[in-house]
């Protein structure tokens, strides 16, 4: 059990797709807005990752290299439908007002590296777990975002307004870029003191 | 082509001790015996002449190398040129430069001798030109040798190798090396002794001396007297020398030329590099002086002799221009002895 | 006598000219613009100067506390606390300068490592940052000679700047004397010309700045925009109202010389002040941008490596022109003789046996010993202008 969540931790925090791999900058910071858009991008991402993953898992490796690239876009196109649906269960508009950015996931780099590079070489259960994991990894990435730019530049959260709005400009790419590029050399840190806390622990055993 | 190789402007703060008499240091003098003692110096032979070298020792002070294996192995063939080196363009040195103005027989005797062993069809005495802080004239004739006046940047003396062509057909010897000679053929003397330029801020009485090989360097500025205590006292140029912690034990060879003692050191305070460039054009050998510090300070061996680590001459320019005061000039030549260093260990 | 002695690395003499020297002789050159920014707005432009420098001295205080590093007296954050304000117009709110601060130290300067290894220059983008963000406050300008109240809501007649009439298409209300004196509305250091080419030629003097880089952006930039008028008048004119806007000559002067950020040999730096004036031009031309000069400038940033590794480049080759000139020589030969080789009989070959295509050894011919003298010359020359 501790090595697993050793595991969803390192997916989450060192294999983050988008802090430390940099796979979906672009549609981050022009996306992520707010945290409606934050929950509509996670909700797709997940019914994007999962079901490739254990397509690749399953199906995939059967596939001759070079062409199972075709079917995984076009099976995390086809789960485009039911993360619309599922977003329009418990909010009417965040999927549509996150633009075309959800349906730009689904063609991404993000199902053809985590298909290729990770689920083919394991079970369904260890591609079933690392889709979660890395998911949460882009949820939290994408909530972070998602709030400080919602906070920035109107003052609210989830819509709720909380003071008056302060900076408008962080909705522009530009400071999605900027507030990305921060929150890695954050994470960056935190893996520096977890590193040197480690090897310290490792010398005070030995 | 100056577009890029450029050098720098050196305040060259050599007056008084240019315009002054060279001092000699009191000391005995060392003879030696020559099988052809009674040979007038008119008809002394080209073999007499370097056997003369050879037993006086005397060692050329430009480059470090004994005078007669150059005489021997000099072979200047059809438009030959013979060159006599008193460049002196390093600030405050100037102790080739007297020799041709105080002791002018005693220096082209030297030179006709040297004349008679490689017999040159061209032969002129080299001086640095841009003294602007003095009102010196140099002079256009010493004997009858002419003087050529090398103008331009500092680095002169590699700009004055560079344009001679390749090949054994020219000869750079120094002025003091063919002052020794002359000394010998006159009086059997030895080479014991070197030409010194004492200066700097805290020097009391600024000028050349002669001092016997072997003199440390606390004696000699004792003889000049400091008016107060320095900060820095430099063995050698004031570009390319070495400062100096224990003067007592630092003694004076045959290619030192400068003793300088310095009130303020500038300190080893620095600023960050601010990347203006100015090193890149200060380098007589226009290497990208700029980002071959980087490369060395990040130990990118590989990159830094793509760079061309290896011209560098070492000349200073660099460090002097650099408004953050950064050791460029050192951690070049640092870099550029661990490049060599890599590749006889065959890992580069 | 050894007890003062201290270590130090050859060379032993230095220039006096340092970083502080250059930095306070810019910092000297700014000041008569504050001066005729004063003359025209009233005290608010200095508090807004006051505002500048010092949230821009708190913050890369701050940089360095977060960097772990020893505090440097360094200047340059007042340059940039001095520039930003001088690009605004009179009248901006003081939270509007501050965060243009913040932006150019927080995300340009500090994140690279301080001073020195900035990417881009800090006040194009903390600029550029303000104005697209409020781009409502940053391109209206009050107009001159009417002070502006230092304290609360600004009260001053607004006016849009010649640069905006240019960028619409339309020839500005305002007479060439008006813009040379800074008289028209614009941003609030880069409308009196004269002032800041004065300052300028002073900076160029003092060698703080290199005169390349601002005549070689501003010349072609001036023969681009008489050939391609945006308005319909005499290309003269044409070139007055596309020179005196937008605060052109100030950038050319103060913000394309950043040491940091522009190319480092002056063959680089012709190059990057041609190239920087092509891309300005077509950023006014096309773009409906009022200030492309800080977008642009921005963008040549990033080019300016690539314009010295090209200049490594070509230095390399003349660097080892010698030895490849005779390997091309030999190469040469060697074809040379291949060509004309005689047209032997079979059984002279068989006798002679020799091995074709192997180049001889090539002698390459000596000049004469002779030093240059044109060169000397031209050196001589240098040594005067020095």
């Amino acid at each position: 059990m501790k090595a697993e969540l050793k595991e969803c931790l390192g997916y989450i925090f060192f294999k983050n797709p988008v802090l430390v791999l940099g796979l979906v900058l672009g549609h981050l910071a022009a996306g992520d807005i707010n945290l409606q858009n934050a929950a509509a991008l996670s909700v797709t991402f997940l019914f994007i990752t999962v079901p490739v993953m254990l397509f690749a898992a399953t199906v995939g490796k059967k596939i001759p290299s070079g062409f199972n690239v075709v079917f995984y876009a076009l099976v995390s196109a086809a789960m485009l439908f039911p993360a619309y649906y599922i977003c329009k269960s418990f909010s009417a508009t965040i999927f549509d007002s996150a633009g075309i950015y959800p349906a730009l996931l689904a063609v991404s780099t993000v199902p053809i590296v985590y298909s290729s590079k990770i689920a083919e070489k394991q079970g369904v259960a260890k591609a079933l777990f690392g889709g979660v994991c890395i998911t949460l990894g882009f949820a939290l990435t994408a909530a972070v975002l998602g709030a400080a730019r919602e906070f920035l530049s109107s003052g609210s959260l989830w819509g709720f307004k909380i003071t008056e709005a302060a900076y408008p400009a962080a909705n522009l790419p530009f400071w999605g870029f900027i507030l990305l590029g921060f929150m890695a050399a954050i994470l960056n840190w935190v893996k520096d003191i977890i590193r040197k806390s480690g090897e310290k622990s490792e010398e005070e055993s030995a | 082509m100056s577009l890029f190789f450029k050098g720098i402007f050196l305040e060259q703060k050599k007056e008084p001790m240019l315009t002054r008499s060279t001092l000699v240091m009191r000391q005995e003098f060392e003879y030696f015996d020559c099988d052809f003692p009674d040979t007038a110096i008119d008809e002394l032979s080209g073999e007499q002449i370097i056997e003369l070298a050879r037993l006086a020792e005397i060692v050329d002070e430009s480059d470090g190398k004994m005078l007669w294996e150059k005489l021997e192995k000099a072979n200047l063939g059809e438009g030959g040129t013979l060159i006599v080196d008193a460049i002196d363009d390093e600030p405050y040195i100037s102790s080739q430069m007297s020799v041709g103005i105080h002791q002018p027989e005693k220096l082209s005797l030297g030179i006709e001798l040297c004349e008679r062993v490689l017999s040159p069809e061209k032969t002129y005495i080299a001086m640095y030109r841009h003294i602007l802080d003095s009102n010196f004239g140099i002079p256009r004739k010493i004997g009858k040798y002419p003087v050529k006046k090398i103008g331009g940047l500092y680095p002169a003396e590699s700009r004055v190798h560079r344009h001679l062509p390749k090949g054994k057909n020219s000869v750079i010897i120094g002025a003091c090396a063919m002052l020794h000679l002359a000394r010998a053929a006159e009086e059997s003397r030895k080479m014991t002794t070197c030409f010194v330029t004492v200066a700097g801020d805290v020097v009391k009485n600024p000028r050349n001396v002669e001092v016997p090989i072997g003199t440390t360097a606390e004696k000699i500025l004792e003889l000049c007297g400091l008016t107060e205590e320095p900060e820095a006292i430099i063995l050698g140029g004031s570009m390319t020398g070495r400062a100096i912690f224990e003067p007592e034990n630092e003694t004076v060879g045959p290619t030192t030329r400068g003793i300088i003692a310095l009130a303020r050191s500038y300190g080893t305070y620095s600023y960050t590099c601010i990347g203006c460039g100015r090193c890149d054009h200060a380098c007589p050998k226009a290497l990208s002086v700029c980002s071959m510090r980087k490369f060395a300070e990040a130990g990118k061996l590989d990159l830094l002799q793509e760079y061309d680590v290896s011209m560098c001459i070492g000349c200073g320019a660099c460090s002097y221009v650099c408004p953050s005061r950064i050791d460029v000039a050192a951690t070049l030549i640092k870099a550029k002895k661990q490049i060599e260093l890599a590749k006889k260990e065959g890992t580069l | 006598m050894k007890e003062k002695l201290m270590f130090q690395n050859a060379p032993h003499v230095r220039q006096s000219e340092s970083v502080v020297t250059m930095m306070t002789d810019v910092i000297f050159a700014l000041l008569p613009i504050y001066f005729m920014a004063f003359f025209y707005h009233g005290a608010r432009s200095l508090v807004l100067g006051l505002v500048g420098i010092i949230s821009c001295s708190v913050l890369s205080l701050l940089g360095s506390f977060f960097l772990r590093e020893k505090p440097v007296p360094d200047l340059t954050p007042i340059i940039t606390g001095l520039i930003i304000p001088l690009l605004l117009p009179a009248d901006i709110p003081y939270y509007t300068v501050v965060s243009a601060c913040a932006v150019a130290i927080f995300v340009v300067k500090v994140p690279f490592g301080g001073t020195g290894s900035n990417l881009f220059n800090p006040a194009a983008v903390g600029f550029a940052s303000v104005a697209i963000c409020w781009p409502e406050l940053v391109f209206r300008y009050p107009v001159t000679m009417q002070a502006v109240e230092v304290f609360g809501k600004s009260t001053v007649k607004i006016a849009q700047s010649p640069a905006y009439s240019l960028s619409l298409g339309a020839v500005p209300d305002y007479n060439i004397l008006d813009m040379l004196l800074g008289t028209a509305p614009g941003p609030m250091g880069a409308t009196n010309i004269l002032v800041v080419v004065a300052c300028g030629i002073f900076l160029i003097v003092k060698k703080a700045v290199n005169w390349i880089t601002p005549v070689s952006f501003l010349l072609p930039y001036s023969a681009l925009c008489m050939i391609f008028p945006r308005i319909s008048v005499s290309p003269l004119e044409s070139l007055c109202y596309e020179l005196f806007s937008g605060a052109i000559i100030f950038g050319a002067f103060f913000m394309l010389t950043e040491p940091v950020t522009s190319p480092k040999r002056d063959f680089g730096k012709l190059m990057a002040g041609i190239s920087a004036a092509v891309v300005v031009f077509l950023f006014r031309y096309y773009g409906g941008f009022e200030m492309g000069f800080a977008s642009a400038l921005i963008l040549m940033n990033v080019f300016s490596p690539i314009f010295d590794a090209i200049c490594e480049s070509v230095l390399h080759v003349i660097r080892h022109k010698e030895s490849i000139s005779d390997s091309l020589k030999a190469e040469m030969k060697r074809k040379k003789e291949e060509k004309e080789k005689p047209v032997v009989r079979p059984v002279k070959k068989v006798e002679e046996t020799e091995a074709p295509g192997i180049p001889e050894e090539t002698e390459v011919p000596e000049e004469p010993v002779e030093i240059d003298l044109s060169e000397e010359k031209e050196e001589e020359k240098e040594a005067a202008q020095l």
